[in-house]
Parts: C-alpha cells; structure tokens; sequence
C-alpha cells in the first residue's frame, strides 16, 4: 500500500483537493467568498425573475435553467476546484459521464413519454392532463 | 397489528407440497453444511479466512461460488419450466398458474442479479487486480460488503421460496400488475428488497472496479498496455455506476407506491406506469453489457493465450468496448417499441440497436483473426470460446432482426425473443464464465481442473443449448407467446417437445460439471501448477505462483509494454535465467475484517422486516446499521504487516520453481533441436544471448521491477479514496436524475389537486436555499481550517455548517407540513408523489450528512488529524457541495419553474 502522505503522482489530485499553487489560507478563502457571492447572485436573479416580469414569460424556464446551469457551475470551480488541468482529468471525465447519463435519462424519458402522452393516454378528466 | 407484521404461519405453504419439500430440503443440506463445518472445528478457519476476508481472490471465488449456486437454482426453476410446458398441452400440467408465475419470475430474477452478476464480478475480482499487477482492489473492506450484500439479496429470494411467496410480476415487475390492488401479497416485497440491497453492493463494486482501474496500476502500466478483460471490466462497471443508481431509484419509486400509497405507476391519481418501463430499461439495457463485456473480455484472453498470439488489432478492440458501453445508453427503447412511441422515437432506437453490432461485429472479427495463424491449443476454455462465437453471432443476427421496428411488432412478447436473449446471454456470459472459471481456476487454487469431464460438459451444453432454442425460436415464429402456463394449439407442441429434451441434456451437462469438479478435487496432486503459468499465459497473473500469495506480487513489476508477462518470460527464456532477485521490503496489507458480514447481516434483518412489515425490527435494523458504522469508522488498524523476510521466503520458493521449469525447459528443447531459443520461434540475435553470457543476459533482465522512483504506480490513498467518493456523487447524481425525470413527466398530473403554484412557498424557499448555500461556504472554510492543522477553526466551521443544514431542514419540514395540512399529502396525486419523493431524497442526503458530521466532529475532537480522517472530511466536504449542486437543480426545476404553471 502507498503511502500516507505520498504525494509522488504529480500529474493526479483528489477532488475537490486544490493544488499546492492556490493552497494558502487566504487563496482559500478568497475562492470559497467568491463562490459565495457569485452563487448568492445568481440565486437571488433566480427568485427575483420569477416574480418579477422582467423577462418575456415563454422564455422564462429557459433563463431559470440557464442561470441554474451557471450556479452549478460557480459551484464546481470555487467550491469543489474542478478544474481543466491534466491532473484533473479522470475527475472531469467522471463528472462528464455522469452528466451525459443524466441527460440520457432525463432527455431520453421526457421525450419518450411526451410522444406516449401524445398518443396513448386517456384525453380528460382521467389523469388530469391537459388534453 | 401483530408484533411480527403480516407474518404468520399461514406464510408457510403448507399446502404446496412442491416449495415445502424443495424448501426442506435446502433447509436440511444447509443445516448438514454448517454442521459438518462446526462440528469438525472449520468454523474459526472459515470465519478468518473466508467470511472476513478482505482478500479480493477469496472474495472472487466466494462470488463465483454464490453464482454457481444460484445458477443451479435458476437451472431447476427452468427445469421445471419446459417440464410445465410439455405436459400442459391440453392439460393443467403439475403447476398451478400462482406457481408456474412464481417460478418463470424467480428464474429470471436469479439468473440475471444471482447468478450470472456473481459469476462476473467474482471473475473480475479474482483477475482484474492480479492482471493490473497490483496487491488489491482500491477499498477491499467495501469489497467485501458488497459481496456479503449481494448474498444477502440472494439470501432473500431463496427465503421466499418457504416464507411466504415469491413475484407473480415477472422477472421486471412491470405495473399496474405489481401494484397493490392487483399483486397485494409479499411476492414483489421480496423482489424489491433483494435487489434494493443487492444493487447497493452492486454499485460499490462498481466503484472499487473503476477506481482500481484508473488509480492503481503497476507502475508503467498505461491503459493501453491494460489487459483486455481490465478493459472490458472498466467499461462495464462504469456501466455499473451509471445504470444501478437508475434501479434503485425506480424501485424506490415501486417501492413508495407499495408501501406508501404513492401514485408513481399507478392507475389512480396520475400515475404513469409506462414511466415505470422506460426507467427499468434505462438500467435493464446497460445490464445487459454489464455482463456482456466482461464475457468478451475473458474471451479475448482465452482466445489470445490458446491461439498463442497477441490480441489481434488490440487498439480498435478497446475502442470497441468503449463504444459499445457509451451506445448500450441509448438503445433501452427497443424492449418497448410496441408500447406507442412515435416513428422517430422508434426509428432512433433501433438505429443505434442496429448500430450496436457494428462494434460487436468488430470484436468477433478481432478474436478470429487472433486465431488465425495461431497455434491453437483446444483446451477446456478454448473450446468454450469457440463455441461462443458460433452461437454469439446467431443471437447477434437474431438481435439485428428485432432491432428492426416493423420485426419486432410481429415478435415482441413472443418466444422468439425469449430464444434470442437466451441466445446472446447464455452464449456470452454462460459460457464466458465456465471458460473463465476454468481458465483461472488452476491461479486460484494451484491445480487444473479435468479436461475430460470439462470438453464433455462443453459439448453436451452446446447441444442441449441448441435443443432448446432452436425449438423456441421456431414456436415463437409460430406465434406461441412467453410465460405461457398452459396451450392448446398442436403445431407448437413439436418445439416444446425437443426443449424439453434439450434441457435434459443440458442437465447432463451441469452433472458433468459437478463430475468435473470432484474429479478435479480427487486428481488435484497430478493436475498440480507447479509453475504458477499452467496455459502458457500472457498477462501479469501468470506471473506469480498459483494459489497466489495474499500479497500477489513480492514485488511490482515495472510494466514496459503490451502483454508484460509474455516479454518477460521471453526474456527469460533467452537469457536462460530468471531476473536477478529483487531487494523484498515489508509488504503492509488490508487486515481482515467482519464488517461486510455484519452489514449483511442487518440489512438481511431490516429487509425481511421490511417485507412484512414488522416495523420495529426494521427501526432496530437501521439503528444497529449507524452503530455499525460509528464502530467501523473508530477502527485504528486498517493494515497488518507482512516482513520482508516472510515475503522473501515465499517469493524464493516460486523462483525456485520457476528456475527448474526454466532448466527443464532449456534442457529438452536444447536436445532436440539445437537451441531451445528458436525451438520457442525467438529470432537469433535472443537467443544469442545464451547462458553463458550471463551479463548479457543481466542486461535482458534488467528494470522489470518497479524500484518506486519516477515510474507511476498506484495512487497516493488520498487520491484514491477521494476519486472513489467522487464517483460515488456521480452515482448519486445520477439517482437524483431518475427522480428528476419522474418529476418533469409527472408535474402536470395533478389529478385536480392543488399544483405548485398554488403550494410552494417561495421566499421560505429562498431561505433554505441561503441556508445551504452559508453552509457550503463554512464547509469550505472547514477544509480550509483543516489544512492549517487548526482544531478550533476547523471544529466551529463544521458546528455552522452542522447548524446551518440543520435550519435547513426545519424549515422544509416545516414547509412539507404546512401542504400536508392543506391536504396536499403525496397520496394526492402523481404530482406531489413525484415532489415529495425528489425533495425528500436531497433532504434524507442532509439528514445523513447531519448524522456523519456529528460523528466526524467527535472524531476530529478525539483523534485529531489523523490522515484517514483528513480523508474522511474530503469526502465530506465533497458530499455537501455536491448536495447543494442538487439543491440548485432542484429549486430551479421543482419550486421556480413549479410555479409557473
């Protein structure tokens, strides 16, 4: 077994582990504030464009998904140090096979259940949906 | 309601003869098992040795064990089958339809989760490590939970044989018919919590396999110098990852409905059941190359190592693999065509069903040309490959043939499918694994396995198999369904007929195969492996002796090219020597460990209490379960200590036998044929280097042992363990997206009550999010503490995030009874099902967090910064950002968008 504070693959970190270049405490936290700000940002644009009819109304769902995307991705990089180096790859690699599942799965099921919907449900009252 | 739940002796079948005398007599064998072993004083030995066993070999063969043992069960279930059918031609036959549904369901369930599963993750856990030259797998305690999980599932099924009642449902227990109303019995419980427990051991072994795999190799060991079967097992348990989280979660769903009174599936309320068939294959077409490219796998190596020639086109078989995994998610629609879906739906799906052949058609290829050209050996698991290719390729064609749309309207639901999946599955994973059992079999215990008994088991299978699908495939074209109890119309009766001989044969070869293995066991001193590479092998477990010691390799090799182990015995040939002796150090090894077992243990308690409901045993279950892993996580020794000298000892004796096999070598090739260099085919400027340039010869033998400077190698633990988390969040994410899913299709059916306009509390929401979001900030600022080695800083930023999550999930407790009380309970409509059950997963993950915060807080506070503990916080501090990941999603989808509508 390796050892404990064996550091010698130089070219793999753990996620979520930033690298020696940012690991001073003030580099730190400097990255944790400003995914803090940057997400409660984002959040607060969230919630203010639902109420507000700042936005066409059709576009709506589209910019909440945007801005949810963009949060997610505040999140990756200040607090879990994703990042494009080499010594991240398997990470990201994980992270963009699971995100294509989850597209799969998602994308995949609504589309497939929309044509069924469309063509095989009880119209009415029944399920509720709108005919 | 009782204190044993819905248990009571009327769960007994009393009046079934047929479960009561099978029952009893299972009950009896195993009561003489664990007689014999206690009685003979065994039971300490295999308690240390194999039950607690961190090993991945003797986990390995306790998997393939466990799957041999199911597959006989799922064999007497088919047994039964085809004699139903046969003697139901205008007639009841001896199983009542209650029954014959039970067994048709019981054999698909085992066969699929307990026996061919076991079969290749046992494999997989015998060679993968030893192949990557590596000590073991990246987590070898979850290794062994996940085995000890798997047989609690197994565990379950066979109980139901005697307690109770097993699925009517089907082997995929498709709704509304396993709903309440129409399937009120035990029958699905039992299915549904053996394989919510199983597939969580499932998918930890998909995480170790995956981690093993890309973070520790032998140093120099780059992923295309891996060994085929390593890359098959990568692909197949990234497939793991990916595709389980799906089956828990759509049982879940079941599950809810069952127990809860959801309205995921059902009739009532909204409930969509064709969400429930859409998900099941979403996990149920990756399963089956789950098991599939392991199978070709093995086969690559079979073929390679028998035809005595590399891998033909190595590179393009890779890139096979991968592309058949990454397709594999887009081809789940195929098992639903017929249920409605448009023609550019369908059309999609049996493109890339059709598209799935191409990388297939590419590997059969590969093996073929392996072989020609080759100096092909038949020996047991050769043929066993060859007979694999022949039939693969029918059941590919057949596959081909209901790919296509307009096809499988005629032969859905017919036995002309049933034909076919056998046709593919049997073919590949079946025969995969005896190959692969004998193929290994010789590493695993030292002794080679009889090839009498095992080519006559080769033929009979591949008769008997072909007698019974021939038939089948041929009464499906006459339009004889599945799952038929009992049929009136003559023209099938013929089919039926030779089935029914088929699997006679068939069981004449499962008799072989137990013939195989006593002879084997009686003969074992002149089958002996005195070598440790009886096949003339390739790939680095040869490399070592056989049985392999628990630390397999004295030292790593440095790996400096393809096929490793075929260069170096090469070498070794020519120089007529063995590589100057390594310098052995002490070797520190996982220490055994009970917990697998007693994991297993509890969850065996908490899943028949679950099935019958006897809640208060579930509450104990679940309890001791949290005690278990406080308990676990206290442990100071994770390792013991081999010493070099012990190490040394026992690499000597495996040089000693390979020097005299080298000498006997050189000595008879010599003899006939000049030198025995090119009696091998090696070209003379090797062989020049004879035994008497031994400096040469040092030369040739130089660098095959990692001297740990510079070349790679397993990762740093941190690494390791952070990167084994990290994919268990991918998992989890992936879960989140089932739930996810089921919400998008569901929102709508509101089934007239309220919707989410009318429900959600927006600026509450607003301040569960800000909660969340303060207390990832203090968890970062946690690790942050944690680096400078500060006990306080890092203590007070945990106890904020701690408080945070926790006003976190008071104010959406509170939330969630404020809509009860409005009478919006989940039990409304499909819509606040599908609400409830996605927000409450993210809140059941903080909850969890909660709870193992706590504990790591005390453990911080008592033992410092120990660096399993600084581990401990990586993964948590990773856990809880990817929480608000999914708190992001979710409010987005579930509150922001929800009340647009």
């Amino acid at each position: 077994m390796s050892n404990e504070n064996d550091e010698r693959n130089v070219d793999d970190v753990a996620p979520g582990f930033m690298d020696s270049a940012t690991r001073s405490i003030k580099a730190g936290i400097r990255s944790y504030l400003i995914g803090l700000a940057l997400s409660v940002l984002l959040t607060a644009l969230s919630f203010y464009l639902v109420g507000a009819h700042f936005i066409w109304e059709p576009g709506l769902p589209a910019a909440l998904a945007s801005l949810a995307i963009a949060q997610i991705g505040v999140h990756l990089i200040f607090f879990l140090h994703i990042t494009t180096a080499p010594d991240n790859t398997n990470t990201v690699l994980a992270l963009a096979f699971g995100v294509l599942i989850v597209g799969l799965i998602i994308g995949g099921s609504v589309w497939i259940m929309a044509q069924l919907h469309d063509r095989v449900m009880p119209i009415g009252p029944l399920t509720g949906m709108p005919g | 309601m009782s204190i044993l739940g819905k248990l009571t002796w009327d769960a007994i079948p009393w009046d079934q003869p047929i479960p009561l005398i099978a029952g009893s007599v299972v009950i009896a064998a195993v009561l003489a098992v664990v007689a014999w072993v206690v009685l003979t004083g065994r039971l300490p030995y295999l308690w240390r040795e194999w039950i607690t066993s961190v090993d991945h070999k003797r986990i390995g063969v306790m998997y393939c064990l466990l799957g041999l043992l199911m597959l006989l069960r799922g064999f007497i279930d088919a047994i039964m089958m085809r004699l139903q059918q046969v003697l139901a031609f205008h007639a009841p036959g001896y199983l009542p339809p209650e029954h014959y549904d039970q067994i048709f369901s019981a054999h698909g369930t085992i066969m699929i989760f307990f026996a061919a599963m076991p079969l290749v993750i046992g494999l997989m856990n015998f060679a993968v490590p030893l192949q990557l030259g590596v000590r073991d797998v990246a987590f070898p305690t979850l290794n062994s939970t996940s085995l000890w999980l798997t047989a609690t599932g197994a565990l379950l099924v066979n109980i139901s044989l005697v307690v109770g009642e097993f699925s009517r449902a089907g082997w995929l227990p498709y709704p509304p018919l396993s709903e309440i109303p129409y399937t009120p019995g035990v029958g699905v419980d039992y299915y549904l919590w053996s394989l919510l427990i199983s597939g969580v051991g499932t998918l930890l072994t998909g995480i170790n396999f995956v981690t093993t795999i890309l973070k520790t190799r032998a140093p120099g060991m780059s992923y295309l110098r891996m060994p085929m079967f390593c890359w098959t097992a990568l692909a197949s348990n990234l497939l793991i990852i990916a595709a389980f989280p799906i089956l828990t979660a759509t049982l879940a769903m079941l599950a809810l409905d069952r127990y809860l009174g959801f309205h995921f599936f059902t009739n009532e309320a909204g409930g969509n059941m064709m969400m429930f068939i859409n998900l099941i294959w979403a996990w149920g077409h990756p399963e089956v190359y789950i098991l599939v490219l392991p199978a070709f796998g093995i086969f690559s190596e079979v073929i390679s190592t028998f035809s005595g020639k590399p891998l033909f086109n190595y590179r393009s078989m890779v890139a096979a693999t991968m592309g058949i995994c990454l397709v594999s998610f887009l081809v789940w629609l195929h098992h639903f065509f017929t249920m409605g879906a448009g023609p550019d739906v369908n059309a999609l799906f049996g493109i890339a069903s059709a598209v799935i052949a191409i990388p297939t058609g590419v590997k059969v290829y590969n093996w073929l040309f392996t072989m020609y050209g080759g100096r092909i050996r038949f020996a047991t698991p050769m043929m066993w490959a060859v007979g694999f290719i022949v039939t693969f390729v029918i059941g590919g064609m057949t596959g081909v043939l209901l790919a296509t749309v307009p096809a499988d309207f005629q032969l859905h639901n017919s036995l002309f499918l049933v034909a076919h999946f056998h046709n593919v599955i049997i073919a590949s994973v079946l025969f995969a694994s005896f190959a692969g059992l004998t193929y290994w079999f010789p590493k695993a215990f030292g002794f080679s396995l009889d090839e009498g008994w095992g080519k006559a088991a080769f033929w009979l299978t591949l008769i008997g198999f072909y007698a019974v699908f021939i038939p089948l495939y041929a009464a499906g074209l006459l339009g004889m369904t599945r799952r038929l109890q009992h049929f009136d119309l003559p023209i099938w009766q013929p089919w039926i007929r030779i089935a029914a001989i088929g699997i006679l044969i068939m069981g004449v070869a499962a008799l072989c195969q137990v013939a195989q293995l006593l002879v084997s066991i009686r003969r074992r001193h002149e089958l002996r492996d005195m070598t440790g590479d009886p096949w003339d092998g390739r790939s680095l477990e040869w490399a070592t002796a056989s049985p392999p010691p628990a630390f397999n390799f004295a030292v790593l090799f440095n790996v400096r090219g393809e096929e490793p182990y075929w260069t170096i015995k090469r070498r070794a040939i020519a120089a007529q020597r063995l590589p100057v002796e390594p310098r052995y150090e002490a070797i520190e090894m996982p220490a055994n460990s009970p917990i697998g077992f007693i994991v297993a243990f509890f969850a065996t308690i908490t899943g028949f209490a679950m099935i019958w409901h006897i809640w208060w045993l579930v509450g104990v279950g679940l309890a001791a379960a949290y005690v278990v892993f406080v308990w676990f996580a206290w442990r100071d020794v994770e390792e013991y200590r081999i010493p070099a000298e012990e190490v040394a000892r026992i690499d000597r004796a495996r040089r000693q036998a390979r020097a005299e096999w080298l000498a006997e070598l050189s000595g008879s090739e010599t003899g006939v044929s000049g030198t025995g260099a090119t009696a091998l085919g090696l070209d003379a400027r090797a062989a020049g280097h004879g035994a008497d340039t031994p400096i040469a010869g040092d030369v040739a033998m130089a660098g095959i042992y990692a001297t740990g400077h510079g070349e790679g190698g397993p990762a740093s633990k941190r690494v390791i363990v952070g990167y084994g988390f990290w994919l268990f969040l991918v998992s989890d994410i992936i879960m989140f997206s089932a739930f996810f899913a089921a919400h998008a299709v569901l929102q709508t059916a509101t089934a007239g009550g309220p919707s989410g306009r009318e429900l959600f509390n927006l600026p509450s929401i607003a301040l569960q999010t800000g909660c969340l979001l303060a207390s990832s900030f203090t968890c970062g600022l946690s690790a942050v503490a944690t680096d400078t080695k500060s006990q306080a800083w890092t203590q007070l930023s945990l106890l904020i995030t701690g408080l945070l999550g926790l006003a976190f999930l008071t104010l959406e407790v509170r939330d969630f009874s404020a809509m009860v009380a409005q009478g919006a309970e989940p039990q409304r409509s499909a819509f606040l099902s599908s609400t409830f059950t996605l927000v409450g997963c993210h809140g059941a993950h903080v909850s969890a967090g909660l709870l193992w915060l706590a504990t790591m807080m005390a453990q911080v506070f008592v033992k410092g910064f120990r660096p399993n503990i600084l581990r401990r916080l990586l993964c948590f501090n990773l856990f809880w950002h990817v929480l608000d990941i999914i708190w992001v999603a979710l409010f987005t989808v579930v509150y922001l968008v929800g009340v647009l509508r």
